[in-house]
Order: structure tokens, then sequence, then C-alpha cells
């Protein structure tokens, strides 16, 4: 399920670690209209995969050096879900939040309208995306002091997106879908390159750009649908059919 | 000679016979004595057996014959008779004219005309009702112009009604009537039913083909036999009486010998057995050309009793349809279920006899327990309906037919919404009895374990959150987007798509700016739980339909 959502600022100024504002605006859309599916999101589980990600589109801003001016004082959050309880949830949360103010970080944000946006079919075996949100390849142990963000380009950013996609895909898809999760296999597009986006005080090293993924349709389904690899839910590795 | 001649229970179509030769001897005031597996009689209430064969079906069955047709219509002659004809109406005439015809159709048919050579009067019936003409009014004259003709019909009638209800001429006259509407529903082909038979009487061909080898048989030295009754293991000369006679069950030896190990037949029945297998028309209770028998084998005490009230039941209803045999079934089932303690009706097996076939089925502990908890549902079903393609189906019926085999009502609650987005015009159930289905079904899904139960009604909130968003879509004035889709969404249940649902029903509440309610989020679990809120909802979405129809055409 996508849904886009046309988010309204007072100001024309927002931080550049956006994705921890609209993070916040998930928490205090779904802690409104539900506190037990936020909870069972965000506090049962520390760490929780969910199965949903989102991306924001903010038009012809500027990339200042703390901050982003968007002109328009507008906002396109683009949301896609696996998981149609979650798409429910999301649409009903932000129905209930529809043209009230929320403070956020010294901004006032007003959700105005929702569309649901038409999903593609996948019924071939090689798909290529493209981003929405970068694409985060993380060598992560659990230990914050050891992770590393590599590039989609050399090997070992690779190799470790890989592992990445298996981690999540099986959780997703259980554990029948193994074998078809082995099998996948990708070409990062030449053009495709490295950024720096600033998420929750730390910079991480993301890839934007084209990337043709080969696998069973349900899998490049899922991908297509829940985003790929690490930190999806809070704003990475969106995806779009080119 | 007063030996006891001894019966023992067998399979069901010989308990169907046990059942039957119990009620004729009783109904006659004979005595038969009943044990737990058995029943034991004296030979003397073999004599006049046959009139008893008769009397018992004529009586039982007196609803259902062409011959009540024609007599039932006494009491109204008799009326215009005493009150003068000065209250004569229009649809008065109607139902006379349609009489008329039906007494000119059955007093020629071959069965009647049969019936006469045996009967001693030297009254012409063929005559009679040849000298009866249905009446018609022109247009200019008004009804009294034809009172007199009237007059003159009901004259002829009341004769004709005098000669068929003369006690000796009902005998013969009903007594036909039986052999063709019952009778031959169990077995056909010997006896009176041999079309080439040389007795055309046919109280004196069953006492010559049934009742008489029995005495005889009873009465002769059995000991030098060396064939063995295939039913009760008695000595028997010769292996002619096979079979072939029962419908449906029996072969023709002669004709087909496949059926038997090396092509030798050993499959034979003594005389006693015979006879007992005659009498299944009286315990299989028919209506028309459907029957249905309950095999509760306890003892024989239950299997009389739990029988006879399915023709209590069904004798006691105003109207006999074809669906009277289901509905007696399950008040009966009803009856028995709250009176008794219930582990001594479960599974058992219910034989129905529809199409000419013989259809069974166990009914199993659970599965009472579903009929009894839903028969508040069930019974509200009874008068729907729908048509297609001109034949009549009753939504009752097949609802217990899909119960009875253990199947789930998804494909007939499906079927039903289409016909009522489609072609209401030949619908005759509204969305109540939609509900009522799913219900059952719901029920009948958990009482199966197939699912868990619940708590909450999923149906009732499902269907009111389809009847909140078509008022959502009337406010907005776009109710006629409904039906396209109520379409979709039914494909998507079919298919078990529940992508494809989800995806129209938030397309529907983003375009009512509504939330979607929780309800669905159940839906999202298993498949059955999709399914049954899925359907509940197009229900809702779909109720009123009609109204709106009206509306336009006005």
């Amino acid at each position: 399920m996508r849904f886009t959502v046309e988010l309204e600022l007072e100001k024309d100024r927002i931080s550049k670690d956006k994705n921890r504002i609209i993070l916040s605006l998930f928490k205090k859309a779904f802690s409104f209209y539900d506190k037990k599916y936020y909870k069972e999101l965000y506090e049962s589980k520390e760490n929780k995969m969910k199965d949903f990600t989102f991306s924001l589109y903010m038009g012809s801003c500027t990339f200042l050096r703390e901050e982003i001016l968007i002109p328009e004082k507008k906002i396109s959050l683009n949301f896609s879900t696996y998981n149609n309880k979650d798409g429910i949830m999301f649409y009903n949360s932000f129905l209930a939040l529809k043209s009230k103010k929320i403070n956020i970080q010294n901004n006032t944000i007003t959700v105005k309208r929702i569309n649901m946006v038409r999903e593609k079919y996948i019924t071939s075996n090689e798909v290529i995306f493209k981003t929405l949100s970068p694409i985060v390849v993380r060598e992560h142990y659990g230990d914050n002091s050891k992770t590393w963000f590599h590039s989609l380009k050399d090997k070992k950013g690779q190799e470790v997106f890989k592992n990445n996609l298996k981690y999540q895909l099986e959780k997703e898809l259980g554990k029948e879908a193994l074998v078809d999760i082995k099998n996948i296999e990708f070409t990062p597009a030449n053009t495709m390159k490295m950024v720096k986006v600033k998420n929750y005080g730390i910079e991480i090293h993301s890839n934007i750009g084209k990337i043709k993924i080969k696998a069973k349709p349900y899998i490049l389904d899922c991908l297509y649908k829940s985003g790929a690899s690490s930190l999806k839910s809070s704003g990475f590795g969106m995806l779009e059919i080119v | 000679m007063s030996e006891k001649i001894k019966v023992e229970m067998n399979d069901w179509l010989f308990n169907a016979g046990i059942i039957g030769f119990v009620n004729i001897l009783e109904h006659s005031g004979d005595k038969v004595e009943k044990y737990d597996n058995y029943i034991e009689f004296k030979e003397e209430v073999l004599d006049d057996f046959e009139e008893k064969y008769f009397k018992y079906l004529i009586d039982t069955y007196e609803k259902q014959l062409s011959w009540n047709k024609i007599v039932s219509y006494r009491p109204i002659i008799e009326h215009f008779k005493e009150e003068g004809l000065d209250q004569f109406n229009k649809d008065n005439l109607e139902r006379l004219n349609s009489y008329i015809k039906d007494v000119k159709y059955y007093t020629k048919s071959a069965s009647y005309k049969a019936a006469y050579n045996l009967i001693e009067s030297n009254k012409n019936v063929i005559e009679l009702s040849k000298s009866l003409k249905t009446i018609k009014v022109r247009k200019k004259d008004t009804i009294e112009s034809v009172l007199e003709k009237v007059n003159y019909s009901h004259q002829i009638l009341e004769e004709i009604i005098d000669y068929m209800d003369n006690p000796s001429h009902k005998k013969y006259l009903a007594g036909k009537n039986v052999i063709y509407t019952i009778v031959k529903n169990s077995w056909n082909g010997i006896s009176f039913l041999n079309p080439q038979t040389k007795e055309k009487n046919i109280y004196i061909d069953f006492k010559e083909y049934f009742v008489k080898p029995t005495t005889e048989y009873i009465e002769i030295d059995k000991s030098k036999y060396k064939y063995n009754c295939f039913n009760c293991d008695n000595q028997i000369k010769d292996l002619k009486n096979h079979y072939g006679f029962l419908n449906n069950i029996g072969f023709d030896v002669d004709k087909k010998a496949s059926h038997v190990w090396k092509f030798n037949n050993d499959a034979a029945m003594c005389p006693i057995c015979k006879l007992i297998y005659s009498c299944t028309p009286a315990g299989i209770m028919y209506v028309y050309n459907r029957g249905i028998f309950i095999n509760d084998n306890i003892n024989i005490a239950s299997l009389i009793n739990t029988n006879n009230k399915i023709k209590y039941e069904i004798n006691n209803e105003e109207k006999i349809s074809s669906g009277s045999t289901y509905k007696a079934l399950m008040n009966s089932l009803a009856q028995k279920y709250n009176n008794k303690i219930k582990y001594e009706i479960s599974d058992i097996q219910v034989i129905r006899y529809e199409d000419e076939n013989y259809r069974f089925n166990i009914l199993s502990k659970q599965m009472l327990n579903i009929l009894n908890n839903t028969s508040e549902d069930l019974s509200k079903l009874i008068n729907s309906g729908y048509k297609e393609i001109n034949t009549y189906f009753n939504i009752y019926e097949l609802v217990i037919d899909r119960l009875f085999n253990n199947q789930n009502l998804f494909t007939l609650v499906h079927k039903l919404l289409i016909f009522k987005l489609s072609s209401p015009n030949n619908c005759r159930f509204n969305n109540l009895h939609i509900k009522r289905v799913l219900n059952i079904n719901k029920k009948f899904m958990e009482g199966m374990g197939f699912m868990n139960v619940k708590e909450k009604d999923i149906i009732k909130s499902a269907s009111g959150s389809g009847y909140y968003l078509r008022e959502k879509y009337r406010q907005k004035g776009a109710v006629d987007k409904l039906s396209g889709i109520s379409y979709r969404l039914l494909n998507a249940i079919k298919t078990n798509n529940k992508d494809m649902f989800m995806d129209t029903l938030l397309n529907c509440y983003l375009y009512a700016q509504k939330s979607v309610p929780k309800i669905f989020l159940d839906a999202l679990k298993d498949e059955e739980n999709f399914k049954n809120i899925g359907y509940a909802f197009v229900t809702g979405l779909i109720e009123g339909k009609e109204n709106g129809g009206d509306n336009n055409a006005k």
C-alpha cells in the first residue's frame, strides 16, 4: 500500500535531520490514534523491524549548512508498506491528525491531503529500481562503535547489502523463502552515488541512484513495498520501479 | 398355527420397511411387539394385509393425492349451495375454471380409467366430466349471466365428487394415486407396478404377490432348502426373489449379472423380507418426489418415534411443498435435541431421496449442535429464494444441503450477492437474509473448528461498516459508484486477494474521508475471517439497493 501525504510547514526552514522530524510525526500520529499499536511498533521490542518505509520530496529545496530551505513550505511524504495492517493504521492515524497543527522542533506541521498511490505489479524476475530515499548499507553487530556504512559500488559494500537484504527478507517472508533469497542478484548502476545524510546527529553514508535487482517476483514485490536494506523504517531505502 | 414371526433390524432400507410395516399394522389396530432390535408379530395380522397397506398409505399421504384435489372442492360447492350464488364473484369463477380443468384432466387419465374398471358402478364419470366446460364471461356480460352455467357445473361436480368420495370407490381411486405418486418412489416393476401384470385389481395383485407367498412360506417346512436369505439368513428354496425391484438399490439379475461375483447371483430374499421391503413407502416419508428417512436405529422405539415426528410435522403443515421434508426434518431434530439427552441422536444416518437418488449423510454431534444453534436464523430463511433461468431455488434448502455435506456457504453468499447486484428482480430475499446466511456460516465454521469463536459479532459490525460507508456515498451523491465497487470487492473476496480487497476498500474510505474501521484488521488475520467480514461488508454496502432502483424508476 502506498500513500502520499502533503505536509504543510509554517516556517520555510527545517533541520537537516529531517527524518527525525517525520518519525516524531509518525509517533505522534500513531499514539494519537491507537496507543496499543504505537506500543507494539516502538515500545514492546527495542529496534523492532517494521514493514514500512518512507521518503520525502521537498520540491525546489536548498541545503544550507545546518538546515534545509523549502520556499514552497510543502513536503510530500511518501509512505509504503508491505503489510496491509500498517497501511490501514497509517491512513487512519494520519486522517485523525488531518488539519491539526503539530509542533515539532520550533516549526509547525499540518497534515493536508492523503492520497493513495496505485502500486505497480511485478511479474518479471528483473526490475530496475530507483531510490526515493537513499539505501543504507550498514555493517552492524549490535555495537555502535563498530558500525560501518558502505558504498554499494565496492565489493565489500555489495556483500554487506546482500546480508542486509537476507536478514530483512527472512523476517518479512519467513524461512520458506530462504532459497529464493539466496539467489538474489543485483547490479548498481554506474551513476549511483554516495551521499551523506544526517540522521539522529550522525552523518550516514548512503547510496542514491538506480539499481537492477534480479529475484523472484514476490521478493521484488516485498522490496518494492517495504523498502530495502537497513534503517528503512526511519526514512531510507524506499524504492520506485523505473 | 400362531407361531410368532420375528423380524430383526438391518440396514437402513430394511429398517424403513420395518417401520412401514409397524405403521401399517398399528394404523389398523393390530398388535406388533417391539423389542430393542427386533419386532414380533403373529401370522394372523397378515390377514387382509393388502387392505391395511393401502389404507395406511391413503390416509397418510391423502393431502398429496390428486384424488384429494378433486374431493377437497366439496366445501366450496356446499357453501354456495347454502348461501346461493349471490356472492359468486370473478375470483370464485377463476378458481372454479381451474378446478374444472383439473377435474377434466384427472378423470380421463389412464390411472383413473383403470380404477373405473374395478369399481362396480353404472355411473360414467368420463361422460360426466366431458359435459363439464370452463365458463367464460364475455367482455360485455356481467358475471350474473353465467350463474346458471355455474350452477350446472356445480351439480355435475358434486356428482363426480360423490362418486369419488364413496369409500368403496376411494379405495381404488386413491389407491391408484398412491401407487403412482408414492410407492413408485421406493420400488417398481413388480406386482401392481408391473405394466404387464395380469391381475388388474391392485388389492388382489398385492395380496397374490406379497402376502400369499409369505403366509405359505411361514407354514412350509424349510429344512431342505439349500439357499439362504441374503437379508435375514432364513432358508429359501431358490434365488428368484432378487433385489431388482428396489429403486437404486437392487439390480436386474437377468440383464446385468456383472454386479455379483463370477456372475452368479446369490443375493435373494425370503418372502417375509420382501413383504417388509414392500412397506418402505410407509416408512420413508415422501413429499411428492422427495423423501426422508432418519435411521435412528438405537432401538425400534426411537426409530419409529423419530420418523413419525417427521410424518406428523409434514402432515400438519398447511401447505405441503417439496421443501417440507427439510423443514420437518429440522423441526423433528430440534425437538429431539431439546427433549432428549444429546448424545442419543448424534451420529445418525439421514437418508434423503431427491432427484430419484438416495443421498446419505451422517449427522454428527457437532453438526446437530450447529443446527440447533442456528435454528433461529435458519427458520427465517424458509420463504426466501431466487430464480435462475426459470427455476426457483429455495435458500433454506440450499443452506441445509450444504451444511449436511459439510460445505461452507461462501459460494452461496457470493452467488446471492452477485444476484442482488445484477438481477434484483429475480431475488426473493433481502440483505437481512444474506446476513442470516453469513451468521449461520460463521457458526458453522466455529462449530466445526475452522474458526475460533469470537465474542464480538464480526458479521454485524462489518455489515454496519458497509452501511455507513454507503450513507457517506449517498451524502456525496455517488451511490451509483457502489455497484462497480461491490463487484470489485466480491472478485477480490472470491479469489482470496486481500491486497486487492484492501486497496479497493482504502480507496473508498479515502474518497469518503473516513477512517477504516478496525474490524478490517481482523479480516487480515486469516482466510475465513477475511471472507466472512468481506462478504458481510459487501452485504451492508449494497443494503437498500432496491429502494434506490425504485426511486430511479419513478
